[in-house]
């Protein structure tokens, strides 16, 4: 463990400071006075580094909102607002190196580029265990075929966020601040309960209790 | 507080939600002009009525800035017909509210600690929206305080808003595009001072340490430790606005007592401090059942310039009116009369200016004055509408007035229009040398 934070601060440091990978693993290793078999009993790549880079933005971010002692009594359209604001304090300290592993430049290279598979895999953990929570409270509406997208949903929103992140230019990033806000509010309003829903349900009734 | 879904925030969004606004308004026009070929009488009270409807929906759901212009037209009900303007001091209470997560990320932003750990109790629920904000509860040792907390993003949105605003207001209030600059650049300047909260605690703070002196006059605390560019904190203030103060029935005694305080508090940061709390709508004061009046919010302050003060109050002054030789200096210096202006001219807007001078002024031409004259009123609003509709005063090329005297007016509207509404009878202190001679000596 102590070895991977090492190992993890180091590449950091050497990315931030050069703006490139090091040149191959045998002289990163060197540099830490590590021998590259040690090194790959930690890593086996340095995109495997940047992976679980990532992966530690979304534990910090997670562990930091759910310390939050009113964060259990948000609602969860408050709860995904709460990740979403940590998130980008979290990885205000971290910009430089967001920026390095290039999300952003264009949004479809961000959804399924490699850094951030970890850090995926976990936030849709995350985002399916709101939509059921949701779904209890309901601010969320099942929808047939839909609702399985739901989370594939949030994630794209959360790209959305990301990117705009980036190319934030105003101070402090209040923008972001607002486009999070709209945006949350959106996809709340979306799987929430909306007159269409009724509209099909009344059909469906109609439909059942059809003359003969 | 009925929340809004969402708020248009892009430049475009905005644009077409005024440009809604127009389409709207050019059918009420059509509406109107098709029932006068009937009806020929008709008067144009309903389509003041159904523009004023459209434009403050419309500006309403833009928030931030826009919303601050509906409040400061509003206020300017001598520049509006009474239809707009009612339905504009509506303005003054909604906005949407700020979802918990981001009063938090606020408080995290500015001090590294939630509301959670700052105080021993945080409502996240905002009680009250301002203008640019919202209003929420807290408490610390025991004590209840209000903590303001400012929308992202507002200071940005504050000159493109007004760039957008810019052509309804030449509409609206019948002003030349030059004159428009020049307002919108002093209403821009205020908008961005009242984004800063720590100007607005600076303010707050100087102006009632100086206003200590004033009988029934009570003022907040403020904790500058606990305040920032985007959060306010003070104590609590206990009262009732004006309208719900109102429904308790205050006696006249009250109500004369607060109207002297409010009085006393103007005359002495215009005539004294030179500095004034220039947003007297309503929502900024709060009353008292004994008879005291609070006063928050200083996010609108006008400093007075020395040379535009001598000038502007020396009018107020009957002596100074019948000499024509000096009054005509001065009304080229506040720039009422231009030099482009023909012999005529100069005559018709003298009078004209005099007469209104003449009638904003009474007031200050007694020792008492009982502001519940609807009379006076009365004359007011319809000597604004007469101006509105004078053709000489719409289509002069010049800029008729002193940015500076935008904000003053507003505060002396404000004033009256509260103290109407209070029908409270006040004591109208002034300085000595805005009185004549043959007034004084009889007073």
């Amino acid at each position: 463990m102590e070895q991977e934070e090492q190992i993890r601060k180091a590449y950091v440091e050497h990315v931030l400071e050069n703006g490139t990978r090091p040149p191959s693993v045998y002289a990163f290793a060197k540099k830490l006075a590590l021998t590259e078999e040690a090194f790959y009993g930690s890593y086996n790549s340095f995109d495997a580094i940047e992976k679980d880079v990532w992966k530690g933005f979304f534990d910090t971010t997670l562990a930091k909102a759910e310390g939050e002692e009113v964060y259990a009594r948000y609602s969860v359209r408050e709860k995904l607002l709460s990740f979403y604001y940590t998130l980008v304090e979290v990885l205000k300290a971290n910009r430089s190196f967001v920026i390095f592993t290039r999300v952003g430049s264009d949004p479809r290279a961000v959804a399924t580029s490699r850094p951030l598979a970890a850090f995926k895999g976990a936030f849709l953990t995350y985002a399916r265990e709101l939509l059921a929570e949701g779904t209890e409270s309901r601010e969320v509406v099942p929808r047939l075929f839909l609702s399985d997208r739901y989370p594939d949903g949030l994630w794209m929103q959360l790209m959305f966020v990301l990117n705009f992140w980036i190319r934030d230019d105003s101070k402090g990033f209040e923008k972001t601040d607002a486009a999070i806000e709209k945006a949350v509010n959106t996809s709340f309003e979306l799987i929430g309960r909306l007159p269409v829903d009724a509209v099909v349900d009344f059909a469906k009734f109609i439909y059942q209790n059809r003359p003969n | 507080m009925k929340s809004q879904t969402s708020i248009p925030t892009t430049k475009v969004e905005r644009a077409s939600q005024f440009v809604k606004t127009g389409i709207k308004i050019g059918g009420n026009y059509l509406k109107h002009y098709s029932r006068k070929l009937v009806n020929p009488d008709l008067s144009r009270d309903e389509l003041h009525e159904d523009n004023a409807g459209d434009i403050y929906e419309s500006l309403s759901q833009l928030k931030g800035s826009a919303l601050k212009v509906a409040q400061m037209m509003s206020m300017d009900k001598n520049l509006l017909p009474k239809a707009y303007s009612e339905r504009f001091t509506m303005a003054q209470y909604s906005a949407p509210p700020l979802s918990g997560p981001l009063v938090v990320k606020t408080f995290v932003k500015y001090f590294g600690k939630s509301p959670g750990q700052l105080f021993d109790r945080f409502g996240l629920e905002a009680v009250n929206a301002a203008s640019i904000g919202q209003v929420h509860e807290a408490w610390l040792d025991g004590k209840k305080l209000a903590v303001k907390v400012q929308y992202p993003g507002v200071a940005d949105s504050v000159t493109s808003d007004l760039r957008m605003v810019r052509p309804f207001a030449i509409q609206l209030l019948n002003l030349n595009e030059r004159d428009i600059d020049r307002y919108m650049a002093e209403v821009g300047t205020k908008l961005l001072e009242e984004t800063d909260y720590k100007l607005e605690l600076e303010r707050s703070v100087a102006i009632s340490e100086a206003c200590a002196g004033i009988d029934n006059l009570v003022f907040t605390r403020y904790y500058p430790e606990l305040s920032g560019p985007r959060i306010l904190t003070m104590d609590w203030m206990e009262g009732k606005h004006l309208k719900e103060f109102l429904k308790t029935n205050p006696s006249q005694a009250i109500r004369n007592r607060i109207g002297q305080a409010m009085w006393d508090f103007y005359d002495f940061q215009i005539h004294t401090l030179k500095t004034v709390h220039a947003d007297p709508h309503p929502g900024n004061f709060l009353m008292q059942d004994d008879g005291r009046l609070g006063v928050i919010d200083f996010g609108c302050v006008k400093v007075i310039p020395e040379a535009y003060y001598e000038k502007y109050f020396s009018l107020i002054n009957p002596d100074l009116m019948a000499d024509e030789v000096r009054s005509t200096r001065i009304f080229y210096e506040l720039e009422f009369i231009v030099a482009e202006d023909s012999p005529e001219e100069i005559r018709f807007f003298s009078e004209l200016f005099k007469t209104m001078i003449n009638l904003l002024g009474k007031p200050f031409h007694h020792r008492r004055f009982d502001f519940a004259d609807d009379a006076y009123f009365q004359s007011i609003y319809e000597f604004s509408d007469k101006l509105s509709k004078v053709k000489e005063l719409r289509e002069s090329k010049s800029a008729r007035g002193s940015q500076h005297s935008l904000y003053i007016n507003r505060t002396y509207f404000g004033l009256y229009s509260i103290l109407n509404e209070l029908r409270a009878e006040v004591t109208t202190h002034k300085p000595a040398w805005l009185t004549a001679q043959a007034i004084s000596e009889s007073l």
